[in-house]
C-alpha cells in the first residue's frame, strides 16, 4: 500500500492504518531501534510506541514521507529508552562509540545550548551533508543517524572497515572545522 | 554532554538524507532507471558491474561502430575506467563542475553536451561547485546558465562551461502529475524523437527496429494529456507484450534512455532522471504499438556503447592506433583503428593507465567509425588495459 493510502487510514481513524504502517515499515523501524538498543524486547517496545505516536499524531499533523516520519520517532524513543537503561547501567550497542565519536567533532568551550543555536547547527549539518560526495554522506548518515555499526556499513557499501573508518573520520574533521567557523561550541 | 546534544541535532536530518542511507536503500530512485537503461542496452549490465568485455563469441561476424569484422573465439576483456576519481587536473570541464543553485533549487550535472543553438533564454550568472576528492575542497566557476531548449528552467538549464554548454537537471522535483503536465514542462514534442525501438514478449527482446516518422506516436500521444502519474509498481516488463523506445536528447541531456508502451495501457520511462509510468489506456497504446510495428524496419540489435579492442601499435600524430589482428580468425584480416588523443578522456588513461605500444586495449566509443578517414574512430571517452582469454578464462598476456 503507498503512503498516500496508509495516511488516508490514519486520518479516517481506521486501525488498518497501524497494520498497514507495521507491514511496510515494522522492519525499518526495528532496524533503527535495535542498532540503538540491541535488544529485541527493548526494540519491539518502542516500535510499539512510535505506531501509537504516529496515531496520535495523525491528524492533525499529516507527514510529508511517512517513512522518515516513523524513523524520527523510533530514533528518539530508543535514544530515550537508551538514556533510561544506561542510567540503570545496562546500556548496550553503538550508542557510547557513537557518542566517543561525534565528542570529536564538538570544539572546545563553553555551551550556549539555545533553540537559535541548535538552529544554526542544523543549518551546518544541512550544508555540510549537501558537500560531502553521496557515498560520504551515506555513510556518515548510516554511523550517526542509524547508529549502524562500521561493519556493517563496510558491507552493504562494499567497503573494508578500515576505509569505512578513514571515510568518517575525514567527516568528523571536515565538520569540526565547519562549527569552529561558526564559532559554534556544541 | 555536548556530543549528545549533537546526536539529537542530527536526528533532524533532512528525510531525503535519511531514506538515501537507509539499510538496503535503493539509493533514491535511481536503481528504477539503471533498470530500464540496462534493458534497452544490454552493454549496461558490464558499467553497473565495472567491467567492460570486448568479446568476439564464438567465431561469428560482429559489427562494431557499423563495420563488420570477422573474429575466432579469442576476446579481450577490460577493466572499466568509468569509476575512476580522476584527479582535479585530469577531469573534463563537465566533470570538474556537477552541481548548481539557482534561485534556491539545486541542479546536478548531466555531463551530456548541448549544442549552442538549443539553448533559450539567459537566466543569468550563477557558482557552479564541484567537490576535488584529492585536496577535498570545493571549487566554485561563475557561468552563465540559460534555458534548455524550450524545456521549463525549473527542471533542466543549460551552463556555459570553457569548452561548451553542458544541461544540468534539478536534483529533486515532483513528478508530474499527467502525461500533459510533462510534455508541457519538458516540451517533449520538440526534444525528444522517436526513431528506434525494440518489440518485447515479458523480458525478452523479440526484434530492433527504426522507424522514420513518429508524427502519428505524437499524435496519439497528445491525445493522452489527462493521463495520470502512477505509482512505480502499477506496471513493470515482467510480463506481456510491449515496445521500448530507445531515446536520446540533448536538450533534456539524456542518451539511450528507454519510453515503453505496454499492451495493457501504459507508458513508462525513464527521460526524467526518476521512472515515471502514466496509465494512457488499452486503446492509445495499442494504436502506438500497432503503428510502430507496422511501419517499423527490422535493423541490428545497437549495444548502450560500442567498444573495439586489440593491440596499440603506435602513439603519435595525435592518434593512438589499435589493431585487431589478435581476434581474427585470419590475422591478415586485421583492421586499424585510429582513435584521437586530443580529447583529454583518452590521453588521461594513456598517461594515468601507461598505456604504451604492443599493450592490448579496449576502447569505448559512442559514435561510428569512419573507415574512408582510416578507421578513424569518432566519440572515444574510455581507453583500458585488457586480457587476452581465448573464449575461456582471461590470462595476463
Amino acid at each position: 500500500m503507498d503512503d498516500g493510502k496508509i495516511i488516508e487510514l490514519y486520518l479516517d481513524r481506521s486501525e488498518q492504518a497501524i497494520t498497514e504502517t507495521s507491514r511496510k515499515y515494522g522492519r525499518y523501524c526495528h532496524y533503527v531501534a535495535y542498532s540503538i538498543l540491541r535488544s529485541d524486547q527493548d526494540a519491539e517496545e518502542c516500535v510499539n510506541d512510535t505506531y501509537l505516536r504516529a496515531w496520535n499524531a495523525i491528524p492533525p499533523h499529516r507527514p510529508r514521507r511517512l517513512q522518515t516520519f516513523l524513523g524520527k520517532i523510533t530514533r528518539n524513543l530508543s535514544l530515550n529508552r537508551w538514556e533510561k537503561l544506561s542510567a540503570e547501567r545496562r546500556g548496550a550497542g553503538q550508542i557510547p562509540m557513537v557518542l566517543d565519536e561525534l565528542a570529536e567533532c564538538v570544539p572546545d568551550g563553553e555551551s550556549a545550548e539555545s533553540a537559535v543555536e541548535d538552529m544554526v547547527i542544523r543549518d551546518i549539518l544541512r550544508r555540510f551533508l549537501r558537500r560531502l560526495p553521496d557515498e560520504t554522506r551515506r555513510i556518515f548518515v548510516r554511523r550517526y543517524w542509524y547508529m549502524s555499526s562500521v561493519g556493517e556499513i563496510a558491507k552493504q557499501y562494499g567497503l573494508t572497515e578500515n576505509q569505512v573508518a578513514v571515510t568518517l573520520f575525514r567527516a568528523r574533521k571536515k565538520l569540526k572545522t565547519m562549527l569552529e567557523k561558526e564559532d559554534i561550541r556544541v | 554532554m555536548n556530543n549528545k546534544r549533537l546526536l539529537y541535532i542530527i536526528g533532524e536530518l533532512d528525510d531525503r538524507y535519511i531514506v538515501d542511507a537507509a539499510p538496503g536503500a535503493k539509493r533514491g530512485r535511481r536503481p528504477v532507471w539503471v533498470k530500464l537503461a540496462a534493458a534497452a542496452a544490454c552493454l549496461a549490465l558490464l558499467l553497473a558491474a565495472g567491467i567492460a568485455i570486448y568479446r568476439a563469441g564464438d567465431a561469428s561476424p560482429v559489427l562494431i561502430g557499423g563495420v563488420r569484422r570477422e573474429y575466432g573465439r579469442a576476446r579481450i576483456i577490460g577493466g572499466d575506467e568509468a569509476e575512476i576519481e580522476w584527479p582535479w587536473e585530469y577531469k573534463t570541464p563537465a566533470e570538474r563542475y556537477t552541481s548548481l543553485t539557482l534561485d534556491g533549487r539545486e541542479y546536478v550535472s548531466t555531463g551530456r553536451a548541448v549544442d549552442g543553438s538549443l539553448t533559450g533564454k539567459a537566466l543569468g550568472v550563477y557558482d557552479v561547485e564541484g567537490y576535488d576528492s584529492y585536496t577535498e575542497e570545493t571549487n566554485r566557476l561563475r557561468a552563465e546558465v540559460f534555458e534548455s531548449g524550450g524545456i521549463c528552467a525549473g527542471r533542466v538549464v543549460a551552463v556555459k562551461l570553457e569548452d561548451g554548454y553542458y544541461t544540468f537537471v534539478r536534483k529533486e522535483s515532483d513528478p508530474p502529475k499527467t502525461f500533459g503536465e510533462a510534455l508541457d514542462v519538458y516540451d517533449l514534442a520538440d526534444v525528444l524523437r522517436f526513431d528506434r525501438f525494440g518489440t518485447y514478449k515479458g523480458l525478452k527482446e523479440t526484434g530492433y527496429f527504426t522507424i522514420g516518422d513518429d508524427a502519428a506516436i505524437w499524435e496519439v500521444l497528445n491525445g493522452c494529456r489527462d493521463a495520470e502519474c502512477v505509482p512505480d509498481e502499477a506496471w513493470s516488463r515482467g510480463e506481456g507484450d510491449y515496445i521500448g523506445f530507445t531515446v536520446t536528447s540533448d536538450a533534456l541531456g539524456v542518451y539511450k534512455r528507454v519510453f515503453y508502451v505496454s499492451g495493457d495501457g501504459y507508458i513508462s520511462t525513464n527521460i526524467f532522471n526518476y521512472a515515471y509510468s502514466f496509465r494512457i489506456g488499452e486503446e492509445a497504446a495499442e494504436s502506438i504499438i500497432s503503428y510502430a510495428v507496422r511501419n517499423g524496419t527490422e535493423i541490428p540489435f545497437e549495444p548502450y556503447t560500442n567498444t573495439l579492442a586489440g593491440t596499440v601499435t603506435d602513439i603519435s600524430d595525435g592518434y593512438i592506433l589499435v589493431d585487431d589482428s589478435v581476434l581474427c580468425r585470419d590475422r591478415a584480416d586485421g583492421m586499424t583503428f585510429r582513435i584521437p588523443t586530443d580529447d583529454l578522456r583518452i590521453s588521461r588513461c594513456i598517461d594515468f593507465r601507461k598505456i604504451g605500444i604492443g599493450d592490448l586495449v579496449v576502447v569505448s566509443f559512442t559514435g561510428a567509425i569512419d573507415v574512408e578517414a582510416g578507421g578513424l574512430v569518432v566519440g572515444a571517452y574510455n581507453l583500458s588495459k585488457g586480457t587476452l582469454s581465448d573464449g575461456g578464462a582471461a590470462v595476463p598476456e
